[in-house]
């Protein structure tokens, strides 16, 4: 897999261009990002915000990510390797998804709704955490359900099937939170 | 222990992470964001609302922190002739609602998932609070800080109500109704120590006024539709603030929108 | 129901207050004075700790138990006029310059790595100098005669021994090796040394005759004589 990331080098934020391509390429292999896919990342360094977002085009991906989302929130323009991580994995495993045929056929992001996006990032974050055995931080991934799906019981139970769930399908998602 | 306790001492348990306050200030990204370009007020409608409020809350926690030591420092720093023992019975009885808020916070913090120093802090609103004048001090700490707890719990409650959260909206309104007794505490001690001299009262109205703009930089707190944080006027009103004096937080705030200015050292 | 009209007692039959108490006015003015002056400096000591200790919950205990003291310097403030004191701030005072080197003493330590001997101070030394000085008064002032000071001890011993017990729960938590136990009690005899030397928080005679006390003793009148239930 090709992966490149953009800008090469950083002027803002003490990030280094070589090492995100490195995570990127671990955490697709974990994932099971098809191989011959292209993968951009591109970085908005002047951006302390934290948007990520994936792009899929053809065989190409690319990943728009503002700065602040592969920084550490305890080091100011410091990078930090587990939420990078972590981010990645939610993207990719998304990536992934719209590459399975088995997993369906899911809008467009721009046409996904909050609460489809929050159902599909705990299903992915889920998945990221048991595959690297990593924090995925399961609490504050509830918290943003929660907003989404509300704060009761049944947004719970979903969520948490969302979270432990795997080979789960789009109309999966969709059913589990009652969409 | 001595009188006056610097900023950078303020004692932590291994996970807090200290940022300085000037590193958030002159931050290189800063010059980039164009004019009016914010977070945009805090509600559900936010792709980033968890993020945000949590981030913010987090902010609360360490502001309540040091809002706790700034209250309990006033009580020892300053001698019965330099501050009279009601007003550190104020400050006392201060201590205990702050001590509240960080219990609260940090449940809080829990119940939206967030860990206990996740978040780098800066000293800024104990700096605040080191001001060796007890009317300067109390006057940028109970009226300037206090003030934008108000406008910060308000946002807070009111991000929950849309949310439908019922823990966040029931905290911050119990700490809403702590920070307007506090900012009254601050009005009440403002015209009772300045009676008789206006020069005093007149410099810790300024240095109030250096505190807000302070708070207000790139409009993170303003009356703007896309201000993170918005002016709660009524609870201002509660709390002693004039209308004069609000119209004048409100357009520092606009101005403090100006490209030329520095970020928010919160949120 | 008995007839209204019928004498009864000021007093039920299940009130055995009397009469007699050791302390004069004066004597009792004097004691809330030392009171008021002790705590005012413990509650000043806690709120400027709060800020160098790093453990949270000693940090929010320390901000509350702040206001428990402050609260109390209030009461003791408010009941010296009433004991015809007009000029509180004469009787509140240190009992003698012994207490004051103990106040000294107890608010020296700053140090983050020094919560062991700031609580050792207030909750193993100060605060059962405190509680046993205030439950000497309850027991020896006239309940009748000075009943608002009593009421006022009532709440301030409610509030100082739930203080004391999270205290000493919260010590027993952070002593953890054999040093600190060491530390721990190295302080507590360092400080208890000062305040035996002061005599305890009302200086000599917190817990018995003071040399200025002169209240009546067996002399007095007693409540048979002046009417007690019968
Ligand atoms: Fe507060
Ligand atoms: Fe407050």
């Amino acid at each position: 897999m090709i992966v490149t990331v953009d800008p090469p080098a950083f002027a803002l934020v003490d990030f280094d261009a070589g090492r995100i391509a490195a995570l990127a390429a671990d955490v697709a292999a974990l994932v099971g990002v098809p191989d011959d896919l292209a993968v951009g990342i591109d970085v908005d360094e002047k951006n302390p915000f934290g948007k990520a977002w994936a792009l899929v085009d053809g065989r190409s991906v690319t990943l728009s990510v503002e700065g602040g989302a592969f920084e550490d929130p305890q080091r100011l323009r410091q990078f930090s390797e587990a939420g990078t991580r972590l981010v990645l994995g939610r993207l990719l495993f998304r990536v992934a998804d719209r590459f399975d045929p088995a997993f369906g056929d899911p809008p467009a992001d721009v046409d996904l709704t909050k609460a489809e996006h929050a159902a599909w990032d705990a299903y992915s974050l889920g998945r990221y955490a048991r595959r690297a055995g990593a924090d995925g931080g399961r609490e504050r991934r509830r918290y943003a359900f929660r907003i989404r799906h509300g704060f009761n019981d049944a947004a719970d139970r979903a969520f948490d099937q969302l979270w432990d769930g795997s080979d789960l399908t789009w109309v999966d998602l969709r059913r589990i939170c009652s969409l | 222990m001595r009188k006056s306790f610097p900023a950078e001492d303020l004692a932590r348990d291994g996970r807090f992470r200290r940022a300085r306050t000037e590193d958030r200030f002159e931050d290189p990204r800063n010059e980039f964001l164009p004019p009016g370009r914010r977070a945009g007020k805090l509600t559900p409608d936010r792709s980033d609302a968890a993020h945000a409020a949590r981030q913010l809350m987090h902010g609360i926690f360490v502001g309540e922190i040091q809002a706790l030591e700034g209250a309990g420092r006033t009580v020892w720093d300053f001698d019965d002739d330099e501050a009279p023992f009601a007003l550190k019975l104020d400050m006392a009885r201060q201590c205990w609602d702050e001590a509240r808020h960080t219990e609260m916070s940090v449940k809080l913090g829990e119940w939206m998932g967030t860990e206990v120093g996740e978040f780098a802090e800066t000293a800024f609103l104990y700096q605040a609070a080191c001001n060796p004048d007890p009317v300067l001090r109390l006057t940028g700490v109970n009226r300037a800080l206090e003030g934008l707890a108000i406008d910060v719990f308000n946002t807070m409650r009111e991000f929950g109500e849309a949310c439908s959260d019922p823990v966040l909206s029931f905290c911050e309104d119990w700490m809403l109704a702590d920070e307007v007794t506090h900012v009254k505490m601050g009005s009440d001690w403002l015209r009772r120590l300045t009676e008789n001299d206006p020069e005093r009262r007149e410099r810790a109205l300024e240095f109030q006024r250096v505190v807000d703009k302070l708070f207000s930089f790139r409009g993170f707190r303003g009356e703007a539709d896309d201000s993170p944080i918005q002016l709660a006027r009524t609870f201002r009103r509660m709390a002693g603030f004039g209308d004069t004096e609000i119209d004048t937080i409100a357009a520092d705030a606009e101005a403090g929108s100006d490209p030329e200015g520095w970020r928010a050292p919160v949120g | 129901m008995a007839d209204p009209s019928a004498p009864r007692s000021p007093f039920a039959p299940w009130d055995r207050r009397e009469l007699p108490g050791l302390f004069t006015v004066e004597e009792s003015a004097r004691r809330v004075g030392h009171y008021a002056w002790i705590e005012m400096r413990l509650f000043e000591a806690l709120g400027g700790w709060v800020a160098t200790v790093p453990e949270l919950d000693v940090k929010t205990t320390l901000g509350r138990h702040c206001y428990h003291h402050a609260w109390h310097a209030e009461l003791w403030h408010k009941r010296l006029p009433e004991l015809r004191e007009m000029r509180p701030d004469r009787l509140i005072r240190a009992p003698n310059a012994h207490l004051e080197a103990f106040v000294a003493a107890l608010t020296e330590p700053e140090a983050p790595d020094l919560t062991i001997e700031k609580l050792v101070g207030v909750f193993r030394v100060l605060l059962p100098r405190k509680i046993a000085a205030y439950s000497y008064h309850l027991a020896a002032t006239s309940r009748i005669t000075d009943a608002p000071t009593i009421r006022s001890l009532g709440f301030i011993l409610d509030d100082e021994q739930t203080d004391w017990q999270e205290g000493e729960m919260l010590l027993q938590a952070l002593i953890e090796t054999d040093e600190e136990v060491a530390r721990a009690a190295r302080r507590q005899s360092e400080l208890e040394v000062l305040i035996t030397r002061a005599g305890g928080i009302a200086g000599p005679g917190s817990l018995g005759p003071s040399s200025t006390s002169s209240g009546p003793t067996s002399s007095g009148p007693t409540s048979q004589t002046v009417g007690a239930a019968s």
